[in-house]
């Protein structure tokens, strides 16, 4: 009965324990919560992004993918597209060839036929009168009269038949072997004879635009509104309604601040701004697929109506853009891939078989600019989740040493108790409530403020760089459970696991303070150095569990700090080595060398060189990449190639660094579309930031087989200004190599920043409470030492100095060893994604990083002295009762 | 008084050494003695006749080499460590030499920590009565002197109304006056609860209060009398 009335007392202990250390309980607390309510605030935000990425799909309805064809597909293409079904390449050459044959032979046959015949004829009559003297006119006269009798004869027309018959059927013999080898030869470049080929029928839907400039400082592409595929969200304003009105994807605009009513330059036109929106199929603004980065500042995404698009595409390159959506949805993303290669090989064959040819192709699970933005805030998502996790084991672990050093004070009254028939659990659970406490209230504040405007700041970092649908935040169960649930078990877990470690000794172990397991170790042998070092060699070892840990948690720290002030030396570094490592200032590339009247595309600039470029994929096991490569002109003013043999190629040092690539190294390139694959070998590496490959024209065309008067475009170093626009397919300037840099300094650069600093924060936090625990262990030698007359110096030179060796030698492995995981974790994020960005960390940051960490250190430091100071005598002489 | 209580407690042939091979010590050679239920038991020895050791053994809180401790017929060592502590929890209460309060609890508290294991513990309120505690009742252990503290302790062991009382060198730490308070303290919980106690001390002086003296030296019981002629614990001189 009276047991019912007694509380646990040990429970009054809890919140007074709090009290009486609240400084460090605050710290944790602080820490522990902002780092949840990010988390949460990332797990909210992102949740609900990925719960409307996954509603994109019906509510905007989102391409499956989309191709482009090199002129407009008839109505009979679209159907036999849509069919899913391969076209019969044999039959469609073969008829093809039999007519072309039929309409020809006849002609052709009687022609050579009757040549023949005459001839025969006009020699049989010149010999019959040769000696008659007849004149040559008579001659003739009676040339023409045989032959037109030998014509009505039965004779004639047997031979006739005869030699027409064996001429047709031999002649198209010939055409049929040849057609035969040539289907052949594209059945194994497009790897056609898929036994497993599977029709996959799909709609397919006109989504037409033109690439215009906008404001003569941006590139912007027109889409034709329709009502069917890809639809855009409205932020602001309506879409166009008049010919002179344009809806603009909304990032872009507030990048450029470009307003809702403002009216732009498109192409030279005057548009009216009515709408801000974000398109389904556009949700970062990748300009081009094999693009690393998106481009929010200088590429923008439009609509505009029927007589808008008229009026915009007149005269223009239009690119024919076609979107599909298949039938039958994929179960998955494994049967996504299976059927969109059916589809493309289908596809190949249609268009093929029409007088059209395939100028792109991308699926939508391999679309940048549709699967970016999901993969970035799923990523996202996991980081920060595991970057939780480490700081919550790291604080678990600093509970868990915080507690053992209570439990080695507290030995004796623990020896006490379980003398006096507490058991084991009962303590251990007491020991372990205030970890468990201060992470569940951590979980909840930290929820609370993560769900509520922490959840808004994360948004507003994706908006601010993605060009998203409307957002409405889904409550997540999962975020609760992952940052409140999961903290719990692992501070539980860890702390349980030292706390019983510790507890498994008998009372009478603790009430003799006897807290070493097993036979006592022999005392470590110090060499013979003076008293001082080996007094803190001695505080060295002592406390080795903190210093490992606090070694652990700041390199941890100095990892991401590292990555703070890395990334945008990297992005500077790009910034600066671009301009010198690009071989010419313009590339244009053509959409076709030649124009409607057949004549070849050429510019009276005098830099203009023409060149050959094309495109080939490095397949790895996480990226299918596009590498660019460049035919050059003998003697090239821009690249001149060093003396290469047969299969030789340069290679720029963007494609080398990425994949670890060598002179002599043999490389494998496949075709895009096409089975087809070629083996190089590296003679040189160029400096160049392009994921690129140079050979000489003449190779490149042998080796594509194109013709001899092939090329792609011009390169030169000043601008080029006569060719007409709608023959440019695009314009390579340094401006587009750095502009990926770019975007990610505004994506990210001003986040890094406050990042590096929060990281310091971190490390304070980590010293803060790891050197606490130290000098709190040995409050009973200091002031010990103090009544034996040493200075408060000389005691903070003894008990800090150790803690300063050990932050010093940790903060130099971290530098160097955060910069070496840091370099291997970016090759393999990198690796993951096109493009490269050489990660190159300047020194300074390095130093600054070092300094930051120990000017941390030093201010901790400062606090440690002042608790040193304060530990009053008499504190050893309580100690003893 | 029937054989039960008067062999209420009853230590046999109990050997006990610590190290190994030749630094092998012997603290316990074998020691026979028994305690009446009720009884003020002094163990009384100097430094390493094994008293401690002992009181230890009798408390469950060290274990044996050889013969056995039982309490009220129950053997400990058929004891495993569950039932060890619950019989710590349920028959011991414990006071050291150092008191081992717990530094953030008040007296009061301190006092509950002990009547929480208890199914039917002593009036807390009228125990600090009886202890000279109550007007000190919210104070914490540092705001205390050391018989202060040492009569918290004895307060937090004998609250749980344990059949037997353990009390290690209880004014070892204590001045002469204090000392006594807290012997006079100890007659009376005896007096008025009726627990067994047995107290281990070198003081020999102690032996006069207490209803039955063993004495101990080099791990063997040399005298084992019971005190017909006790005195009171004011009474003590040394």
């Amino acid at each position: 009965m009276a047991r019912n009335k007694i509380k646990n007392p040990l429970l009054k202990r809890v919140p007074r324990e709090f009290l009486g250390d609240w400084k460090k309980y605050i710290v944790v607390m602080i820490f522990l919560t902002a780092m949840i309510g990010v988390t949460a605030g990332v797990y909210v935000a992102n949740n609900s992004m990925m719960a409307m990425f996954d509603t994109i799909e019906d509510d905007y309805k989102l391409e499956d993918g989309h191709f482009e064809l090199n002129k407009k597909a008839d109505s009979e293409l679209i159907s036999a597209i849509e069919s899913g079904e391969k076209a019969d390449l044999k039959a469609y050459y073969t008829n093809k060839a039999h007519d072309e044959f039929d309409e020809k032979f006849e002609e052709e046959f009687t022609s050579e036929f009757n040549d023949a015949f005459n001839s025969q004829i006009e020699e049989s009559v010149r010999a019959s009168v040769a000696d008659m003297g007849l004149s040559e006119d008579d001659i003739n006269g009676m040339v023409l009269s045989a032959q037109a009798d030998a014509k009505d004869s039965e004779d004639y027309k047997l031979a006739y038949e005869d030699a027409y018959n064996e001429a047709y059927s031999e002649a198209l013999s010939e055409i049929d072997e040849e057609i035969e080898e040539e289907i052949s030869k594209a059945e194994n470049k497009y790897g056609l004879n898929d036994d497993s080929f599977s029709p996959v029928p799909v709609t397919v839907y006109e989504n037409f635009y033109v690439n215009l400039s906008e404001n003569g400082d941006s590139r912007i592409r027109v889409f034709k509104y329709q009502e069917n595929v890809d639809l855009p969200c409205i932020h602001k304003g309506r879409l166009p309604e008049t010919g002179d009105e344009i809806a603009i994807d909304r990032m872009h605009a507030d990048n450029a601040n470009i307003k809702l009513g403002d009216v732009i330059n498109v192409g030279g036109s005057e548009m009216k701004v009515v709408g801000l929106i974000s398109l389904a199929n556009y949700t970062t603004l990748h300009e081009s697929n094999s693009d690393m980065m998106f481009n929010a500042l200088t590429f923008d995404a439009a609509i505009v109506n029927d007589e808008g698009f008229e009026k915009l595409s007149s005269n223009r390159n239009v690119h024919y853009m076609y979107t599909w959506i298949y039938d039958v949805d994929p179960e998955d993303k494994i049967a996504e891939a299976k059927i969109s290669d059916n589809f493309m090989k289908a596809l190949i064959t249609q268009v093929a078989c029409s007088d059209n040819s395939l100028e792109d192709y991308v699926p939508a699970y391999a679309n940048q600019a549709i699967t970016f933005a999901p993969d970035d805030v799923g990523g996202d998502m996991s980081m920060v989740g595991i970057l939780l996790y480490i700081f919550i084991g790291i604080i678990a672990f600093i509970f868990a040493v915080t507690i053992s050093s209570t439990i080695v004070k507290e030995s004796a009254v623990i020896g006490t108790l379980r003398a006096s028939g507490y058991t084991k659990g009962e303590l251990i659970a007491h020991y372990m409530a205030m970890p468990l406490i201060v992470t569940l209230l951590a979980g909840i504040i930290g929820n609370v403020t993560g769900y509520t405007f922490l959840k808004e700041a994360v948004k507003n970092l994706y908006y601010n760089s993605y060009s998203l649908p409307v957002y409405k935040t889904l409550w997540s169960s999962e975020a609760f459970l992952k940052t409140t649930l999961i903290p719990v078990v692992v501070v539980l877990l860890v702390n349980f696991v030292v706390i019983a470690y510790k507890m498994r000794l008998s009372p009478l172990k603790f009430l003799r303070h006897d807290l070493k397991s097993g036979k006592r170790r022999n005392t470590i042998k110090l060499p013979n150095w003076g008293f001082l070092s080996r007094f803190r060699t001695r505080i060295l070892i002592q406390n080795k569990t903190n210093y490992i840990i606090l070694a652990f948690g700041i390199i941890f720290v100095m990892f991401l700090m590292e990555f703070a002030y890395g990334m945008p030396d990297a992005l500077d570094n790009i910034k600066k080595t671009v301009p010198d490592s690009l071989f010419v200032n313009y590339q244009v590339v053509l959409k076709s060398t030649v124009d409607e009247d057949d004549h070849t595309i050429t510019t009276s600039n005098p830099d203009a060189e023409r060149f050959a470029m094309g495109e080939l994929i490095y397949k790895t096991k996480s990226l299918d990449e596009g590498i660019s490569v460049y035919g050059l002109v003998d003697d090239s003013k821009y690249f001149s190639l060093p003396e290469l043999s047969e299969g030789e190629v340069v290679i720029s040092e963007a494609f080398s660094d990425k994949y670890g690539i060598n002179v002599g190294d043999t490389i494998n390139l496949d075709a895009e579309f096409e089975n087809t694959t070629y083996e190089f070998k590296v003679s040189e590496i160029r400096p160049s930031t392009a994921m690129a490959m140079f050979m000489d024209i003449d190779t490149f065309k042998n080796l594509f087989d194109m013709e001899e008067d092939y090329f792609t475009g011009y390169f030169s170093d000043t601008e080029i200004t006569d060719i007409e626009e709608k023959y440019i397919a695009k314009i390579i300037t340094e401006e587009d190599m750095i502009m990926m840099a770019k975007q990610l300094d505004h994506s990210m650069g001003g986040m890094m920043a406050y990042f590096g600093y929060v990281c310091v924060i971190m490390a304070a936090v980590l010293i803060y409470l790891l050197t606490k625990i130290i000098i709190e262990k040995n409050e009973n030698a200091i002031s010990m030492t103090k009544i034996l007359g040493y200075k408060n110096n000389e005691i903070a030179s003894l008990y800090l100095m150790s803690t300063t060796w050990v932050m010093i030698a940790v903060e130099l492995v971290g530098v160097f060893a955060g910069r070496i995981i840091l370099g291997y974790v970016w090759g393999v994020f990198l690796k993951s994604m096109p493009g490269w960005v050489a990660f190159d960390m300047n020194n300074s940051s390095l130093v600054k990083i070092f300094f930051l960490v120990l000017v941390a250190y030093l201010a901790i430091m400062g606090l440690d002295y002042r608790r040193i100071r304060k530990i009053p005598m008499d504190e050893a002489l309580k100690r003893v009762e | 008084m029937s054989e039960q209580e008067r062999k209420f407690l009853e230590v046999c042939d109990l050997r006990k050494g610590f190290g190994s091979g030749e630094s092998r010590q012997e603290v316990l050679r074998g020691m026979n003695f028994s305690v009446s239920k009720g009884e003020f038991c002094v163990l009384l020895g100097p430094s390493g006749s094994g008293k401690s050791t002992l009181l230890n053994i009798i408390g469950g809180i060290d274990g044996a080499d050889s013969g056995y401790i039982s309490i009220n017929g129950d053997k400990l060592k058929e004891m495993d460590e569950k039932t060890l502590t619950n019989y710590r929890r349920k028959h011991l209460g414990y006071v050291f030499q150092l008191y081992n309060l717990i530094p953030n609890l008040t007296v009061k508290e301190n006092i509950e920590v002990g009547a929480y294991l208890s199914e039917d513990p002593l009036d807390i309120d009228e125990l600090l009565t009886t202890l000279g505690l109550w007007d000190h009742r919210n104070k914490l252990p540092n705001q205390l002197s050391g018989g202060q503290q040492q009569r918290v302790s004895i307060g937090r062991a004998i609250v749980k109304n344990p059949d037997i009382l353990l009390c290690d060198e209880p004014t070892g730490a204590l001045d002469y006056n204090t000392s006594k308070e807290i012997l006079k303290l100890i007659e009376d919980v005896n007096a008025k609860y009726g627990n067994t106690i047995i107290m281990v001390t070198h003081n020999e002086a102690i032996k006069y209060m207490a209803d039955h003296v063993v004495k101990l030296r080099d791990g063997v019981v040399r005298h084992n009398d019971i005190n017909d002629n006790k005195i009171s614990a004011m009474e003590l001189d040394w």
